[in-house]
């Protein structure tokens, strides 16, 4: 957790940069926050590489690209998740619904095991209004 | 950023008003905040949510958390909650649970 705040904070700063603040600014900012937070309590201690680029092509977004050095980790992201919106409060399960919230939130995910490294990449599009 | 809670028994409900981010590092206060109440007896807990710009999976769950733990019959209400979180809120399936207001007079 000590540099929790600077990471979210830098997501935050550079998706209010590229899209001024609208709801496309707090869904990267939270696919990244239950991000950082899954690489957190499945490689404490992990050292964790931040950086973003905007893209133009095919259409204009922000890349957020994301790497940890902790044990290989695959979160199987291209699998969709489902959560049962019917199902009654007392029986929901407690978890389950990080993973949920970053697959919805962006417009393309992917994860890779590259160089020792979980290399997990978020896009989000300009919105188009 | 930090989250403020500042916790008052009201008459027929208790109120919960938060200021600041609920993510992965503030949650566990708030789920202190929680565990502090008599959620089993409680008939309302309002929660006033106008001061929080943030909300992640870690304050979904002390909600859902709360709501296992209230009374059937009694009522979890966010008042004042942003259009941002009530979207988060409403993807997840968790309007079940709670009740959304834009103020108190709402209700």
């Amino acid at each position: 957790m000590d540099h929790w705040d600077q990471f979210n904070g830098f997501v935050e700063q550079q998706a209010d940069l590229a899209f001024g603040g609208c709801k496309a600014s707090y869904q990267l900012r939270l696919a990244c926050e239950e991000l950082f937070s899954n690489i957190i309590r499945h490689a404490p201690g992990a050292h964790i590489w931040l950086a973003t680029y905007r893209c133009l092509d095919p259409a204009p977004g922000l890349l957020v690209q994301i790497e940890d050095n902790g044990p290989h980790f695959d979160p199987q992201l291209d699998v969709p998740r489902h959560i049962d919106t019917e199902q009654p409060i007392d029986e929901r399960p407690i978890g389950g619904l990080g993973l949920f919230l970053v697959q919805n939130s962006v417009d393309q995910l992917d994860y890779a095991w590259i160089d020792e490294r979980n290399r997990y990449r978020l896009l989000v599009h300009q919105p188009q209004d | 950023m930090d989250l403020t809670i500042e916790s008052i028994s009201k008459d027929g409900y208790h109120l919960l008003s938060l200021s600041g981010d609920v993510d992965t590092k503030t949650a566990p206060s708030l789920l202190d905040a929680l565990t502090a109440l008599e959620l089993a007896a409680l008939a309302e807990l309002r929660i006033e949510m106008d001061q929080v710009g943030f909300l992640s999976s870690a304050g979904l769950r002390a909600l859902v958390f709360a709501k296992q733990k209230m009374p059937h019959t009694a009522r979890l209400v966010l008042v004042g909650t942003s259009a941002d979180i009530a979207d988060v809120i409403t993807k997840t399936g968790l309007t079940q649970a709670v009740t959304l207001v834009a103020t108190h007079d709402d209700l």
